[in-house]
């Protein structure tokens, strides 16, 4: 999957405000009625946002999460031309990364 | 909006049990079977181990009143806490209780924003751990149609 993350940053006081959008089904599959178990699901497990190549958050998720997953924090600290990169994992195996320069 | 009594103490009620219980170290990531909680308050004992849980005034959870659709309904995390560790969404009534658990490191401010699907009317329950425990605040949210189905 490729171009899948949408980053928008927005320099605050002393803080930038990060809204990263993600294209993904977040699909929570079938329930099996026979096992209880949820079969075929297709989402996004792990999600990290690094700083510098540092990661800020470490994100372990659910399909419980919408599909196209948002996500809106604040970071502290970071100057101007500093990295910030998104990266996902899914159920399948799939992987996406994007990085964006600071203004 | 505190959460309801009876969550509250049902909650509480699994928090306790969870104190006699080992404090487990930290791990890198979740092991999948975390997900696999069928109650919330399992899920908060496998997710975040032992730590106390505390009602707490200091975090709120902002989602709206009612949603006519449970597919995507918007909610933000805010707290005043410091040393955040993480913040964990527990919609308690979905077959699915933990929704997500974000690390944070100090440099994150304490909030977050994300949207989540709901399958029917819940609380959305926030855990913010800081401090060696685990502060909870939750929203309760009018569900007109889940966001649990098929799909």
């Amino acid at each position: 999957m490729t171009d899948s993350i949408r980053i928008k940053t927005v320099r605050q006081d002393d803080s930038v405000e990060v809204r990263a959008l993600i294209t993904h089904p977040m699909s929570i599959g079938q329930l099996d009625k026979a096992s209880g178990q949820y079969v075929n699901a297709h989402y996004i497990e792990e999600l990290v946002v690094a700083l510098n190549g540092k990661p800020i958050i470490q994100g372990d998720c659910s399909p419980g999460l919408a599909r196209n997953p948002y996500l809106m924090f604040r970071v502290r600290g970071a100057m101007p031309g500093d990295t910030l990169r998104l990266s996902w994992k899914d159920s399948h195996g799939a992987s996406d990364s994007h990085e964006v320069a600071l203004a | 909006m505190p959460i309801s009594r009876r969550k509250f103490v049902q909650v509480s009620l699994a928090g306790a049990a969870l104190g006699a219980a080992a404090v487990q170290p930290a791990r890198a990531a979740f092991p999948r079977q975390v997900f696999e909680a069928r109650s919330p308050g399992d899920a908060i004992r496998a997710a975040l181990g032992g730590d106390r849980l505390v009602d707490s005034a200091a975090v709120t959870v902002a989602a709206p009143d009612l949603a006519e659709s449970g597919d995507m309904v918007p909610v933000s995390v805010a707290t005043d806490l410091a040393d955040i560790e993480s913040i964990t969404l527990i919609a308690d009534n979905n077959p699915v209780p933990l929704v997500a658990s974000f690390r944070l490191a100090p440099s994150v401010e304490g909030f977050l924003a994300t949207r989540v699907k709901l399958a029917e009317s819940c609380n959305v329950v926030a855990l913010v751990k800081s401090g060696g425990r685990l502060h909870m605040a939750g929203k309760s949210v009018q569900v007109v149609m889940g966001g649990c189905g098929s799909d």
